[in-house]
């Protein structure tokens, strides 16, 4: 019955994930915040940087860079720089924070958009000879990572929410 | 006797006189005739209208309680059939405007013989990156890469850089590795044109000599070998002659925005 609801709950984060990356391949092209787009499964992901399952974290990063490499150039480049970044993110937070703290969700939101675009552009520019890094250097990409750190703050309110609502009906 | 015979008559012939009246005024209301007097219903004719108007609302409710069965059944097939010939109709909208489009890339195909294969926008590129799109024809519909993209006539969308077996990746015009030979305005001053991002793509190698207006044309013009001469990408929207610089900074407006498109023509030679 526990195997169960584990193996549930590890469903239920897939296709939060696969919900947010259709999202990002889909409409949000359509709105763009100060000239960028946020990433949604980057968020998604970061936002639950601290989970003690990170099993289920590093497989919502397989299907969401699928999702985005079939979505784009489907060469693999998506679902290796979030693989990197969240493993790095993960192991960092595990070994210098004794607590889960709710701001720092949002500088590692920040922090995690810069590694995964600087893995990104790495990768496409030694693998695909595609230069990236006008963007990477660009004003713009400072506005996508605030937007995305306080994306990652915003979803792991609403997350700690249900959380708290669930502990009271548990009572 | 005889008093209560014709206490008797008079009672028969009142009720016939009262149900003559009444029913005078009903057989006016079917036919639609207004009473006599100055084209103003009296007022008992009014009163019987609005007696006969509760009685047939009765009627109605009373028969909704006997049909109900059959009144929602009824009910149910007329949304049903409703529905269909909404979905009907948006297969009829899209046939339209897809037929419209056809006969645009016909007149196309006859002028300049080139052809052109239909295929829907399935999937944008997720990233800031770069601006690319998928779409649902590949390999074998005879995709190759390098062959352009094009919407509305001759409106230059992108290129194809990508095909799998069944889809195609198109880099966009506004992406910042996208590079085309053009032409600008009546003059055909020679120019690159090149994307930018999210930023407003520009001309670059045009001379400062050289006289550019704002709002000219700018057209591809076959000198690059990878598009054919005379589709059209946008409009001048800036120019800036810098002191000390030999090329002049020109942005360019382009003519279809590709995040808002669903369908696309990719023209096969």
């Amino acid at each position: 019955m526990k195997k169960i609801k584990q193996i549930l709950h590890v469903l239920t984060f897939l296709l939060f994930i696969s919900l947010l990356a259709i999202l990002q391949i889909t409409i949000i092209n359509q709105y763009p915040i100060g000239g960028v787009k946020v990433n949604l499964v980057l968020i998604g992901l970061l936002a639950n940087i601290f989970n003690p399952r990170f099993g289920k974290v590093v497989l919502g990063a397989v299907v969401g860079g699928l999702i985005y490499d079939f979505g784009g150039i489907f060469n693999f480049i998506s679902l290796i720089s979030f693989l990197v970044t969240i493993v790095i993110l993960h192991l960092w937070s595990k070994k210098y924070l004794v607590k889960k703290n709710m701001l720092m969700i949002f500088f590692f939101g920040a922090i995690g958009t810069i590694f995964f675009n600087f893995f990104y552009v790495l990768l496409s520019y030694f693998l695909f000879h595609a230069n990236f890094f006008y963007y990477f250097l660009s004003l713009r990409h400072v506005v996508e990572i605030l937007l995305n750190g306080g994306g990652a703050f915003i979803f792991a309110l609403i997350g700690e929410g249900f959380t708290q609502i669930s502990h009271l009906f548990k009572k | 006797m005889s008093t209560k015979r014709t206490n008797n008559l008079i009672v028969i012939l009142l009720i016939i006189a009262f149900l003559g009246s009444f029913m005078r005024p009903v057989l006016a209301l079917a036919t639609n005739e207004e009473d006599s007097n100055n084209g103003d219903k009296t007022f008992t004719a009014r009163a019987r209208t609005i007696l006969l108007r509760a009685v047939q609302d009765i009627d109605n409710w009373v028969r909704g309680l006997i049909y109900f069965k059959e009144i929602q059944e009824e009910n149910n097939v007329l949304v049903f059939q409703n529905r269909a010939l909404k979905s009907l109709l948006i297969d009829y909208h899209n046939l339209k405007s897809e037929n419209e489009l056809l006969r645009e890339a016909l007149k196309i195909h006859q002028s300049q013989d080139i052809n052109f294969l239909l295929a829907n926008v399935i999937g944008r590129s997720p990233l800031n990156f770069s601006q690319t799109f998928v779409i649902d024809v590949g390999e074998e519909d005879g995709i190759k890469v390098g062959q352009s993209v094009v919407w509305g006539g001759k409106t230059l969308i992108g290129e194809i850089i990508d095909v799998r077996k069944n889809s195609s990746t198109v880099r966009a015009i506004t992406d910042s590795e996208f590079r085309a030979a053009v032409f600008v305005g009546e003059g055909r001053t020679e120019a690159l044109f090149t994307g930018n991002g999210f930023l407003p793509p520009f001309l670059d190698l045009v001379p400062t000599k050289e006289e550019i207006a704002l709002n000219e044309q700018v057209y591809t013009s076959g000198l690059d070998n990878k598009f054919i001469r005379g589709l059209y990408v946008g409009d001048v929207s800036e120019i800036n002659k810098p002191e000390g610089k030999i090329f002049q900074e020109i942005k360019i407006t382009p003519a279809l925005d590709w995040t808002s498109i669903y369908q696309v023509l990719v023209i096969v030679h």
